[in-house]
């Protein structure tokens, strides 16, 4: 058991849960929140090893805003951000690329949804070794 | 009458005041010829009676200063007849008479009748002559003051106003002349022949029209238009009217007026270029412009008509009706609602949409604006816009068509999305299924095939919504008590709230009034506004209250209320959430529920509002007609 800290923010309980259920058998610590204002905090109290995020959460920026203010605030700089996502459709002013997306989240790993779930644990594996 | 009396000798002279004042007369006296000069100035009588030796001044002096101190005093020169020269000299100086001395009766009576006569016929003649004198002086006042007023009028004129004598030279020059031509009246005023101010040959053309008959009668010349030449060589354009002037049956000078038409030919050719715009811009619009007279027939009939009738503006200003070219009776229809107030007020119709005729019988699309003529408040005609509307109506269509794919493509992805988030789920529970058999864990089993389960039923809602919002039967409307679909829903809603615990109260108008509706649709629709109020309270937090009412609106029918005391939506949110496949929910919306739920209120005929404020809750309201 690693014991690392990994917090997943999404705003489907279900998902949340199963991820936890997963993510927990690989012996990872998980705290989960339906929305980025506890996750926030949750981010401030536990200073986890990882984020996973889900940015098509309940407005269509939230997720990627939150993504971009974590990633500006000092306190939890370097963390890595593991973004999943059914990529959100084009229109309803939500105008920027998926590139330009991970531009700014470049060092990390964007998945898109379905994921498949040995994936998902062989990239968090990835981005805990760093 | 006074009469006065200078001798030097005392005792002729109060014969003479006795006799005298026995005839009548107020007689004053005096002793030498001073004295008497002073009685004269002072007493100014009408007769004077003088001896013409005096010691001091003598009589012929006397006489000289009476007289040119009043012309009209009659002077009686007495003396001895000898002295033949003094006599002479006496009447030279308009003495009235010379009575010998010694003075006899007689002769005194004869000299005063004399005097008196005189006396009268010169103060008479006087007055005649001071009034006849005053005569002229008013008289020439009176012409002076006219012609002064006459020479003003001519000379301020604003038309130019010249005569000029037989012989051509120019007599009058006035200011206006000065201004249309250049020249000053000194330089005008016979220095120059009349025919200078005209081009060559004019003058004489003029001269020949005055004298005929042709232009308003012989010796006159009325509005005849023609060209003068500048001093500088310019020709302007005036309008002359000329007379000739008698003097006692002579012809003596030719008048004439110049009116400057330089500003009126201006406007002339102004409104000239206003028409010819107007005109370009009814033959050039896009638009069909097509006038009728009260008659029906067509007046105006530009490009744009031609080429959405195939008329030529021959064929239709040859006496066409208005009415050929609309379908039969729409001609009169369209009348009627310009007259009327239906399409922009009386007199008016604005964007009205018709389908003509053309030459050929084919109807054609037209947005037809039309507004009646008026010429000195009576209507004169009415004009007809033509939009031709072939192209817009064929855009329309590929809008739509295009608007369908684009909707299409929308629902697409919205669904793509949807499946996406399922299957996740579902991956996910497969996954602690096949983990849960590996490590014999029943726990992970019994969680990874709930999650599998529960994204199997989600596919099924998604599906079923879908098919709901695709549906096009009408609503199998029953008549029921709205009261017993809330009550439905809040019961199948009681182990929901409880868990979040969340408040749902009912608030029920018990004399609602039974209506006709598709109680499934209903109670689905109500299920959506509940499953929505609840979804309002954030997750992590507990508390809160949903109210469902349901009230008689009157005549607007019956209304049902979802309300909660939510996180309430913005105003840019609450535009958007009716829109087919929108949500704020995530993985967990398929952004089909209000939209569907609009689409059913809609089918009954209804409303469906919302009214909200941020972090306050909102409220739901749908209205069905009773």
């Amino acid at each position: 058991m690693s014991g690392k800290k990994i917090v997943i923010i999404d705003d489907d309980p279900e998902i949340c849960d199963a991820m936890s259920e997963i993510l927990s058998e690989y012996g990872y610590q998980i705290f989960t929140a339906l929305e980025t204002k506890t996750g926030y905090q949750l981010l401030l109290e536990q200073r986890p090893d990882l984020l996973i995020l889900d940015i098509m959460m309940a407005t269509m920026h939230e997720g990627l805003d939150f993504a971009t203010k974590i990633k500006e605030r000092e306190g939890v700089y370097g963390m890595p951000v593991l973004i999943v996502s059914a990529r959100p459709p084009v229109e309803k002013g939500y105008g920027r690329t998926l590139e330009e997306d991970l531009d700014w989240i470049h060092a990390d790993i964007f998945m898109e949804k379905p994921v498949e779930p040995e994936e998902l644990i062989h990239n968090v594996a990835l981005l805990l070794k760093k | 009458m006074k009469i006065l009396v200078i001798d030097n000798n005392e005792s002729i002279r109060q014969d003479l005041k006795v006799s005298l004042e026995g005839e009548g007369y107020e007689v004053l006296t005096a002793g030498a010829g001073r004295e008497g000069l002073e009685i004269l100035a002072r007493e100014l009588p009408s007769i004077i009676l003088v001896d013409i030796n005096m010691a001091d001044i003598d009589g012929i002096e006397v006489l000289k200063r009476a007289k040119e101190q009043n012309p009209d005093v009659q002077v009686i020169v007495t003396g001895d007849d000898n002295e033949v020269d003094l006599v002479i000299r006496a009447l030279q100086n308009e003495a009235t008479d010379f009575v010998g001395k010694p003075i006899s009766k007689e002769a005194l009576a004869g000299a005063l009748l004399r005097s008196r006569e005189r006396f009268w016929k010169d103060n008479k003649l006087r007055g005649y002559i001071e009034n006849l004198e005053k005569l002229i002086k008013d008289t020439t006042e009176e012409l002076e003051k006219r012609h002064e007023l006459e020479h003003n009028l001519i000379q301020t004129s604003m038309d130019g106003i010249i005569a000029n004598d037989r012989r051509g030279n120019l007599l009058i020059f006035n200011e206006g002349a000065e201004s249309i031509s250049g020249y000053t009246r000194e330089e005008a005023v016979a220095n120059i022949h009349v025919t200078q101010l005209y081009p060559e040959g004019v003058a004489k053309k003029i001269k020949k029209m005055i004298y005929g008959s042709g232009h308003g009668g012989p010796g006159r010349l009325i509005n005849y238009e023609v060209e003068v030449l500048t001093k500088k060589g310019e020709p302007v354009p005036i309008l002359l009217s000329a007379t000739l002037l008698y003097e006692e049956g002579h012809e003596v000078a030719t008048v004439g007026y110049f009116k400057d038409m330089r500003e009126v030919k201006r406007l002339e050719r102004e409104l000239l270029k206003r028409y010819e715009f107007e005109h370009n811009l009814i033959q050039t619009s896009m638009d069909g412009i097509i006038a009728n007279d009260r008659q029906g027939n067509i007046i105006i009939f530009n490009e744009g008509a031609q080429s959405i009738y195939g008329y030529t503006p021959e064929e239709a200003l040859s006496g066409m009706s208005v009415t050929r070219l609309y379908p039969e009776g729409e001609a009169r229809r369209i009348k009627k609602l310009t007259y009327g107030s239906e399409y922009g007020g009386p007199g008016r119709l604005i964007n009205y949409e018709v389908e003509v005729l053309t030459k050929k019988g084919e109807p054609i699309p037209i947005l037809l604006s039309a507004t009646l003529l008026y010429e000195e408040g009576r209507e004169v005609a009415m004009v007809g816009y033509f939009k031709d509307m072939r192209k817009v109506k064929l855009l329309e269509k590929e809008l739509i068509q295009r608007e369908r794919l684009a909707a299409m493509g929308q629902a697409t992805a919205g669904i793509a999305h949807g499946v996406k988030n399922i299957l996740h789920a579902m991956k996910l529970g497969a996954f602690m299924v096949d983990k849960g058999f590996e490590k014999e864990k029943p726990d992970l089993l019994r969680k990874g095939w709930n999650l599998v389960g529960k994204s199997i039923n989600r596919i099924s809602g998604m599906t079923l919504d879908m098919l709901s919002y695709a549906r096009s039967s009408p609503p199998a409307r029953q008549s029921c008590s709205l009261n017993d679909i809330v009550n439905q829903v809040c019961e199948l809603m009681v182990e929901k709230v409880r868990e979040r615990q969340i408040d749902l109260v009912r608030d029920l108008d018990f004399t609602l009034p039974p209506v006709s509706v598709d109680v499934e649709d209903i109670h689905s629709c109500l299920m959506n506004l509940v499953t929505n109020a609840i979804e309002a309270f954030p997750e992590s937090s507990s508390g809160g209250l949903i109210t469902v009412s349901s009230r008689d609106a009157g005549e607007a029918g019956v209304s049902l209320h979802v309300k909660d005391t939510g996180k309430g939506m913005t105003r840019e949110l609450q535009e958007q959430i009716f829109k087919y496949l929108y949500s704020t929910k995530g993985a967990r919306g398929t952004g089909l529920g209000l939209a569907i739920t609009q689409k059913i209120v809609h089918e009954h005929g209804g409303t469906i509002e919302v009214e909200s404020t941020p972090n306050k809750g909102s409220c739901f309201t749908i209205i069905l007609p009773k």
